[in-house]
């Protein structure tokens, strides 16, 4: 007989249960949010709603769970739980298959679309950027192929929030070691540099990215931005309510240039939201397309509108 | 290029291609059944038959991963301990272990996560869409790719040179093999799968997974595991390497033809099924490893 003398401090994936409560939770957050957890974040999830278990002195989860669905208080507590899943989330290189998707797959037919329309220039959105680790962050991406894949080509981050606070933020570039965990060390060597022992991102990715404060709803700072080829809107969307949010997707629809695409934040998803946008597989992510003509247009068109 | 006519001539030898562990059939047989018609005692007369399966199904059962308050001894235990469901797993896995040659530069667990993970995202979206037999989708995901096998038995140096290609140019396994070997895993699957006897559908699904489209009978499950096959290798489940390229499921063959047969399917949250599968494929990585050692 084999024994069972090694106890090792393994995670037991097999003992955790879920209570029902937290997949209704789940759900929830997913039907009014677009965000999933899978089941392997499900414990993450149970220790975020915990966090907010605590901090509003119910008993459980199950009563948890009433506060998210009671109609007094379920958007401005929806909004606390969203905060604590996406705390800590911010860093450079944050979703690392998402950028090699983007870099090797998205890039190349961009530019390939570019070319057909004989241009040579690429346009960048980073919307909701946050204290600026994403659209630097992009930035370092493009630089690095500026001198293989995209020579002889220009290119521009634009990067807007509505927070001014982290706008500033940004526009320092001036981050602490935590940012950087997931940033190889030969970028980080070669982009950044050490100023009163914070790291300082260089000047050179800096003149890539433009700071703007803009209103994800506000209809005409939207439609100012235009001939866009690839929006991040990563962590964002979750935040709106279910007309909001087909709102500013229409917006960066036609922001977008045809062969546009659509970047969300790791499981976030437009199902149910918008068909202005098809799902594309990227390897370990997702992206949306944007499509040619919505069905609501097509629609609209058959019926000689 | 054209396939080497004494490749064909090994390949259509049964001799010269690995024997079905006697326990495998009978398993799968088993697997296909219902859920909730599957009886224990019958499982457990199945594994105790092989001695080396049995000894390693105890070995997991007590190994820290599974690890139940108390050690288990017995077969019967372990299905306790584990559940019928595991223990399928880990014995079909088991009895694949046997089936696979060592290979120098390629891990055989990494075809057998990807079996694993096929076969469970298989049922699972054949249970999503109204599939009346999700088992045969698990057992048919399970074997769809045992076309690699017998690329493995009687061409092992061409084949790892088709596996380093594919790696190398981040391509479709299926179209290095085209390239190396003039032959596929499908073709050649199909070879293995008539010696095998296996069931006709599983043979279709073997022979026509990366085209449904030639699926002459069993179309719906053809494209069931041909979406799975895909859907694991996107998220990092594959042959151990990360192949670059655009999946648009709307314009897949696999995806779009079923799309037309099952109402479920219209509309369908592909993306919630995406992310979905990597919690699958998380344990399918626990299991493997507890097998295996490693997934490399």
């Amino acid at each position: 007989m084999i024994a069972n003398s090694v106890k090792a401090p393994v995670t037991r994936t097999e003992s955790y249960n879920p209570s029902p409560a937290l997949i209704q939770i789940r759900d929830l957050i997913y039907k009014t949010a677009g965000i999933f957890h899978s089941n392997n974040r499900l414990r993450l999830l149970e220790e975020r709603c915990q966090k907010r278990v605590q901090a509003l002195g119910v008993r459980s989860l199950r009563d948890y769970y009433d506060c998210l669905t009671n109609k007094a208080m379920s958007r401005g507590e929806l909004t606390s739980l969203l905060n604590e899943i996406t705390i800590g989330e911010t860093c450079f290189f944050r979703n690392q298959p998402q950028l090699d998707g983007i870099r090797h797959i998205v890039l190349p037919r961009v530019m390939e679309a570019k070319s057909r329309l004989c241009m040579r220039h690429l346009r960048i959105w980073s919307a909701g950027c946050s204290t600026g680790e994403e659209p630097y962050t992009l930035a370092i991406i493009l630089l690095e192929e500026s001198k293989s894949r995209l020579k002889g080509w220009t290119f521009e981050v634009v990067a807007t929030d509505l927070n001014e606070r982290s706008l500033s933020v940004a526009e320092a570039g001036t981050y602490g070691e935590y940012s950087v965990r997931n940033t190889d060390v030969h970028l980080r060597e070669k982009y950044f540099h050490f100023q009163n022992s914070q790291l300082q991102i260089n000047p050179e990715v800096k003149a890539k990215v433009r700071f703007n404060r803009v209103n994800l709803s506000d209809e005409a700072a939207m439609k100012a931005l235009h001939d866009v080829d690839i929006i991040f809107c990563c962590n964002v969307l979750i935040y709106f309510d279910v007309a909001s949010k087909q709102r500013v997707i229409r917006y960066f629809h036609s922001s977008l240039h045809g062969h546009g695409y659509l970047v969300l934040g790791h499981a976030e998803s437009l199902f149910g939201i918008s068909d202005q946008f098809q799902l594309v597989h990227l390897p370990s992510s997702t992206a949306y397309v944007r499509h040619e003509t919505s069905t609501a247009e097509k629609e609209a068109l058959d019926h000689g509108m | 290029m054209a396939c080497d006519p004494n490749l064909l001539r090994k390949l259509q030898s049964a001799r010269e291609l690995p024997t079905l562990p006697a326990v495998l059939m009978p398993l799968l047989r088993y697997l296909e059944r219902p859920l909730d018609s599957q009886d224990m005692h019958e499982i457990v007369k199945l594994i105790a038959k092989d001695e080396s399966l049995a000894a390693r199904c105890l070995q997991i059962a007590n190994s820290p991963l599974f690890s139940c308050s108390r050690e288990v001894e017995s077969i019967q235990a372990a299905v306790v301990a584990l559940g019928l469901e595991r223990i399928h797993q880990i014995a079909v896995s088991c009895s694949f272990l046997k089936l696979l040659p060592s290979m120098s530069d390629v891990s055989p667990s990494v075809f057998w996560a990807h079996s694993l993970g096929c076969a469970l995202v298989a049922r699972e979206f054949a249970t999503r869409i109204g599939f009346p037999d999700p088992g045969k989708a698990y057992a048919a995901g399970l074997l769809h790719d045992v076309g690699i096998i017998a690329l493995l038995s009687t061409a092992p140096e061409e084949f790892a040179k088709s596996l380093r290609l594919a790696r190398s140019e981040r391509m479709a396994l299926h179209e290095a093999e085209q390239k190396e070997l003039g032959i596929d895993h499908e073709e050649a699957g199909k070879i293995i799968a008539q010696v095998w006897h296996l069931p006709s559908d599983i043979r279709e699904v073997i022979a026509h997974h990366h085209t449904p489209e030639k699926a002459a009978e069993s179309h719906a499950l053809v494209s069931i595991v041909g979406f799975s096959d895909l859907l694991c290798r996107l998220n990092g489940i594959g042959y151990g390497f990360t192949e670059e390229h655009q999946t648009n499921f709307a314009e897949e063959p696999a995806f779009s033809s079923l799309a037309g047969q099952f109402a479920a399917l219209q509309p369908f949250d592909l993306a919630r099924f995406t992310f979905e599968t990597e919690g699958v494929l998380e344990e399918v990585r626990a299991v493997v490893t507890q097998v295996y050692g490693t997934v490399q």
